[in-house]
C-alpha cells in the first residue's frame, strides 16, 4: 500500500491530522492498533474545557481551551452539549485560591460570572449545602467517540483509508528517511507494508513506543487517570471543584450518565492500566464534598486512561508537569520524514492537528492552508448511534415497537446493531462487541453485557456472520473487557447484578470451563 | 392484612422464596410442620435453569470434574469440613434428594438422571452443561446428545436470547447431526419481545400446537429429535410435550434458557403445590423486615407489605434470604453485611480481595465463599463464636464456605441444607 502519509493512531489527534491533512488534498492512511479511541481519547472525562481549569497552572493552555472550545462548539455542535459550567469551592478549601479565581480567569480572557451558593444550590441540586463560592464558566460536554469517528469518517469520505486493529511492527529505514512502516492486522496475522512520503506518530503514550521502532525516544510521563461512571447523571452541568487541580475534582455529565474523575498515579509502562477499589474510594470521598449524592450512588463502571505526559521536567505530582501538547520533529535526531504529536488536550486536539499537518504540508510542499478553522464538521447517521438517548427516542417513535431491543438498559434495536455491522463488514473491520458498543452504547448500563452480550452474539449467529465458536470467544472477551471497569465498584445492587451475571455465564453457559483458549 | 391478623401463630416461618426457601417449606409442610413462608421477591428460581446440580467440581484449584457426583460429595466432605455438604454428611444428602424428587413426583413434575452419574445437556448457548438431574422434558435431549442423533432445533421468532443457529454452530463438533430453523409462533403479540412465559401460556393452547406442528412437519427429514426452547407450556409442559411427539411421531425435548426461566417456574409451582397440600401457608410479597428474639431464642418475625405489617410468632425460623441477588446479604464499600439479622458475614478481609482480576477465573472469586457460618445444625453464629438464637437455622446460598456456581451443586446446596435445617428444627424447637 502507498500513502502520501501514514498517521499511526486513530484517537482524537490521529483523527484530526487525517481530516486536516485530507482537507488539504493530502492522501492518508490512518493505523490503529485498537479500535478508534482505544487509548486516552476514549478514557477520558468528555469535557470541553472552557480553560477556567488552568488559569493558575497553565494560562497558555487556558487561552487555548477558550478559543478552541469557542471554535467547536460552533463547529462541532452534534458532538457537544452546552452544559455550561459551575467552578464551586467548600467550607474548607483554600480561600486564597478562591480569591484569585475570578482575577486569573479574567487575565486569561475567560468569563466567570459569581454565582452566590444559594442560587448554585437552585442550579444543581445535587451540590453540597456547605458550598462557599461558585463562578458560572463555559465548561461543557462533548462525547469523544462521536468526534473521532466523525471526524474520521470525513478523512474517508476525502479519500484516506482507516486500517484499524492493525499495528505497525516495524520501519523500513533508508538513509534519513523512514522508506516503509510494516504493519501487522491482529486477527489475521497478515503484514502489510504500506509506503509512505511523510509517517506521523499520533499514538499517545504510546508515542515512546512507536518511535522506538525508528530507533528513536520520546521522553513520556505516564499518568493514569481513573473515572467512575454513575447510573444516572447527577448534575445537568459540568461542575468543577475550585482549587487547585486535583482528585475528584471534575463532575461531567455524559448524556444520560455522570462522570466523576480523576486520579493521577504515576505508571511505568502505558499498558492495561486499570481503576482500583482503592480509586474509586478516593474519587467518591472527594467528589462528595460537592455533591453529597455520590457517596450514596450506584455506579456501573469505571474506567482509567493514561495521560501521556511529556516530561519537561521532573516532578512528582503528574499535575504539575505542563499539558501543552508537543508536535516533535524529528529531523534532528537524524529522520526527516518522521513526527511526533502529543500530549495535549481533547479540547485543543484541533489546534494540534492544524500544527502538525503544517509541518507535513511544509515537508511535502502542499501549499493549501489549513481549513479546520472554518469548516463545519459533517454529521453522518451511521456516527449517531452513540449519542446518548438517541437510539431509545427513535425507538419509541415506532408505535408498532417491531423492532426487538438488543440491549435493554439503553434502548439499543436490532436495526442500530444492523446498521453498524453492514458499515463494518463494508469495510472489512472486524466484529467484537466493543468495537459496536462504542458506536451504539450497547453494553453501558446496568447489565454490563450480562443480557445484552449474549443478545448480540444470538443475532450476529442469525446474521450468518459468527461460525463455529466464534460468537462465544467474543462474549467471552466482551465479558472480561467490561469486568475491568466492574471490578472495582461491586457493591451494592451493581455486585446483586453481578451474582445474576455469573449466574448466568458461569453457572449455565459454565463459559468459565467451556473452550478456553 | 388487618389488625385482626397481628399475633399470628405459627410453629415455623422460613423467610425466603428461592429455592432453599421452598424446598425448606415443602420438607417442612411435608413432615406436618405448621409453616409459613415469606418472601418478598418471586424467588431466584426464576433465574434458574431448571436442571438440578448436584456436585460437578471440586477442588476449583485443580478444577477436578466429577462424572458421579457422589463420589465427589465424599471427597469434598473429605477435604473441606467447613462446606455446608460436610454438616449435612452424604447419606443426608442422599435422603434429601430423594425426599425432594418424592415432593415433585406427587405434584406431577418428573426429573431424569442416571442414578450415580451426572448428566451432560446442551445450553443454548451450545455449550455443554454438566448436572445431575434434569426435568424429564429436557431428558431426550441427553440422550440424543449422548448418541449424537440427528437432531432438529426449533427456535421462535422474537426470541432474542434463543438462537438455534448459534446453538448449532458452536456445539456443531460435538452433535454433528444438529441443524435449526426459525419458525413464527402461530399466535399474536404486541411488539417485537417474545417474553419465555408469554410463550409457554401460548402453547398451552392445542390450536397453536396444532399450527406448530403442521409448520414443523415439512422440515423434519432425516431428524429422529426435536429440540426446541424450553417454553413448552406451563404447568402441563409434560402433556404440551406428549401432544407435540404424537403430533411429531418423534421425541420432543426442551433446552434451558436465559430467564426468566419456565422450568424454573415449573419447579417453584410444584413445591408451592405440595406445601399448600401439606398445609402450609405461602405469602407472595410479604418482606420479612425483622426478627425478634429474647434469650437467645427467636420469638416472632415481623413482616410487611405495602398495605401493612403483621407479626408472626414462631417456635423456629429457617432464613434463607439468599446472598446479593436475593436479598440475604448486602454488601457496601466497607463490607458485607446480613441484612434482617445482623448476622456476621465470613469475608474476605478487604474489597480489593473480593474478586480475582478476570472474571472467569476458575478458581472463583473468594466473595462467593463468603456468607452465614453456622454450627451443625445450621445455627447461625453470633460474634463470639456461640449459636446467635437456638431455634433460628439457615439454609441455601446464603450459607458460608461454597461456591455453589463455580462447583455447580446449587441445587444440592439448597435442598440438603433445607432438609437439614428442617430436620434440627424437630429436633431442636
Amino acid at each position: 500500500m502507498e500513502a502520501q502519509v501514514l498517521i499511526i493512531g486513530a484517537g482524537i489527534t490521529g483523527a484530526g491530522i487525517a481530516r486536516d491533512l485530507a482537507l488539504r488534498g493530502v492522501d492518508c492512511i490512518i493505523v490503529e492498533q485498537g479500535d478508534v479511541n482505544a487509548g486516552a481519547s476514549g478514557a477520558n472525562n468528555g469535557l470541553l474545557h472552557s480553560g477556567a481549569r488552568y488559569v493558575a497552572t497553565d494560562p497558555v493552555s487556558a487561552r487555548e481551551c477558550r478559543d478552541e472550545s469557542r471554535l467547536l462548539k460552533s463547529l462541532a455542535p452534534h458532538c457537544i452539549e452546552e452544559t455550561g459550567g459551575l467552578f464551586v469551592a467548600v467550607a474548607g478549601d483554600d480561600e486564597a485560591y478562591i480569591a484569585a479565581f475570578p482575577l486569573l480567569c479574567e487575565q486569561s480572557g475567560l468569563p466567570a460570572e459569581t454565582i452566590q451558593p444559594r442560587d448554585a444550590l437552585d442550579l444543581e441540586p445535587a451540590l453540597a449545602d456547605t458550598i462557599i463560592a461558585a463562578y458560572r464558566v463555559e465548561d461543557a460536554a462533548i462525547n469523544p467517540f462521536r468526534l473521532s469517528l466523525e471526524t474520521l469518517a470525513e478523512a474517508e469520505a476525502l479519500g484516506s483509508r482507516v486500517l484499524t486493529h492493525t499495528e505497525a511492527i516495524g520501519f523500513q529505514l533508508n538513509g534519513h528517511c523512514i522508506e516503509s512502516v510494516l504493519l501487522r492486522q491482529n486477527k489475521s496475522r497478515r503484514e502489510i507494508r504500506v509506503a509512505a512520503e511523510q509517517v506521523v506518530n499520533a499514538t499517545g503514550p504510546w508515542a515512546g513506543r512507536v518511535a522506538g521502532l525508528a530507533g528513536l525516544s520520546v521522553p513520556l510521563i505516564y499518568s493514569k487517570g481513573s473515572l467512575l461512571v454513575t447510573q444516572t447523571r447527577v448534575t445537568s452541568s459540568v461542575i468543577n471543584r475550585l482549587r487547585h487541580p486535583g482528585d475528584g475534582d471534575i463532575i461531567s455529565p455524559g448524556g444520560t450518565v455522570s462522570l466523576v474523575g480523576t486520579t493521577s498515579i504515576g505508571l511505568n509502562s502505558p499498558d492495561r492500566a486499570q481503576p482500583t477499589a482503592k480509586e474509586v474510594d478516593h474519587l467518591i470521598a472527594e467528589a462528595s464534598a460537592m455533591a453529597p449524592v455520590l457517596a450514596g450512588m450506584r455506579y456501573v463502571r469505571a474506567f482509567a486512561g493514561v495521560r501521556p505526559l511529556i516530561a519537561a521536567e521532573e516532578v512528582a505530582d503528574g499535575r504539575s508537569v505542563h499539558r501543552s501538547f508537543a508536535v516533535i520533529d524529528h529531523e534532528e535526531e537524524g529522520l526527516s520524514n518522521f513526527i511526533t504529536v502529543t500530549g495535549g488536550k481533547l479540547t485543543t486536539f484541533r489546534l494540534m492537528a492544524e500544527k502538525a499537518a503544517d509541518l507535513v504540508c511544509n515537508r511535502l510542499g502542499v501549499k493549501a492552508p489549513c481549513r479546520t478553522k472554518a469548516l463545519p464538521l459533517a454529521s453522518t447517521e451511521i456516527h449517531q448511534w452513540n449519542e446518548p438517548g438517541l437510539a431509545p427516542r427513535m425507538w419509541m417513535r415506532q408505535g408498532d415497537r417491531k423492532e426487538a431491543l438488543l440491549c435493554e438498559c439503553e434502548m439499543v434495536p436490532a436495526g442500530v446493531v444492523d446498521q453498524i455491522i453492514d458499515h463494518a463488514s463494508t469495510r472489512s473491520e472486524s466484529l467484537d462487541f466493543s468495537s459496536i458498543g462504542l458506536r451504539s452504547r450497547v453494553g453501558k448500563g446496568c447489565c454490563q453485557g450480562a443480557f445484552c452480550g449474549f443478545r448480540l452474539s444470538a443475532h450476529i449467529y442469525d446474521r450468518g456472520e459468527f461460525k463455529s465458536d466464534q460468537g462465544l470467544a467474543a462474549l467471552r472477551q466482551f465479558l472480561e473487557r467490561r469486568w475491568h471497569g466492574l471490578r472495582p465498584i461491586l457493591w451494592g445492587p451493581q455486585l446483586a447484578q453481578e451474582e445474576l451475571q455469573e449466574a448466568l455465564h458461569c453457572g449455565l453457559f459454565g463459559l468459565e470451563l467451556e473452550r478456553l483458549p | 392484612m388487618t389488625a385482626a391478623a397481628t399475633g399470628h401463630k405459627t410453629d415455623l416461618v422460613v423467610i425466603g422464596a428461592g429455592l432453599a426457601g421452598s424446598t425448606a417449606t415443602a420438607f417442612a409442610a411435608a413432615r406436618g410442620i405448621k409453616t409459613v413462608q415469606v418472601g418478598s421477591t418471586l424467588g431466584q428460581t426464576l433465574f434458574a435453569s431448571g436442571v438440578l446440580d448436584l456436585l460437578g467440581i471440586h477442588p476449583l484449584s485443580r478444577h477436578r470434574r466429577w462424572e458421579n457426583p457422589w463420589a465427589g460429595i465424599a471427597s469434598l466432605i473429605n477435604d473441606r469440613p467447613e462446606h455446608p455438604y460436610s454438616k449435612v454428611g452424604l447419606e443426608t444428602i442422599r435422603e434429601a434428594w430423594k425426599s425432594f424428587l418424592e415432593i415433585l413426583h406427587r405434584a406431577g413434575l418428573h426429573y431424569c438422571g442416571w442414578p450415580e452419574r451426572n448428566a451432560t445437556l446442551t445450553t443454548c448457548a451450545g455449550t455443554l452443561k454438566t448436572t445431575y438431574q434434569v426435568p424429564q422434558t429436557m431428558w431426550p435431549g441427553v440422550l440424543g446428545l449422548k448418541d449424537k442423533r440427528s437432531a432438529l432445533v426449533i427456535d421462535f421468532e422474537g426470541m432474542k436470547e434463543f438462537s438455534g443457529v448459534q446453538m448449532v454452530e458452536t456445539i456443531g463438533d460435538r452433535w454433528p447431526g444438529l441443524r435449526a430453523r426459525r419458525l413464527k409462533l402461530p399466535c399474536a403479540f404486541f411488539g417485537a419481545d417474545r417474553q419465555n412465559i408469554f410463550l409457554a401460556e401460548a402453547l398451552e393452547s392445542p390450536q397453536v400446537r396444532e399450527e406448530l406442528a403442521e409448520s414443523i412437519v415439512p422440515l423434519l427429514r432425516n431428524a429422529q429429535l426435536i429440540g426446541m426452547p424450553a417454553i413448552l407450556g406451563l404447568q402441563q409442559a409434560e402433556a404440551v410435550i406428549d401432544d407435540l411427539e404424537q403430533k411429531l411421531g418423534l421425541p420432543v425435548f426442551e433446552i434451558p434458557t436465559m430467564p426468566p426461566s419456565v422450568p424454573g417456574l415449573r419447579l417453584k409451582e410444584a413445591l408451592e403445590t405440595q406445601a399448600l397440600r401439606g398445609g402450609a401457608v405461602i405469602m407472595h410479597g410479604i418482606r420479612a423486615a425483622a426478627v425478634k428474639s429474647s434469650a437467645r431464642r427467636v420469638i416472632s418475625v415481623s413482616v410487611e407489605a405495602d398495605h401493612g405489617r403483621m407479626s408472626l410468632e414462631a417456635k423456629g425460623v429457617i432464613l434463607a434470604t439468599g446472598r446479593f441477588l436475593g436479598g440475604g446479604l448486602t454488601a457496601s464499600r466497607s463490607g458485607i453485611r446480613e441484612t434482617l439479622l445482623d448476622l456476621p458475614v465470613y469475608q474476605p478481609k478487604l474489597r480489593e480481595d473480593w474478586h480475582h482480576a478476570s472474571f472467569l477465573d476458575p478458581r472463583g472469586h473468594p466473595i462467593n465463599r463468603s456468607g452465614v457460618e453456622v454450627d451443625s445444625s445450621f445455627r447461625p453464629l453470633a460474634r463470639n463464636g456461640a449459636v446467635a438464637c437456638d431455634n433460628l437455622f439457615a439454609a441455601g446460598s446464603l450459607l458460608a464456605h461454597q461456591d455453589w456456581v463455580r462447583m455447580k451443586c446449587g441445587a444440592g446446596l439448597a435442598i440438603a441444607t433445607a432438609f437439614a435445617a428442617v430436620q434440627s428444627f424437630m429436633e431442636l424447637s
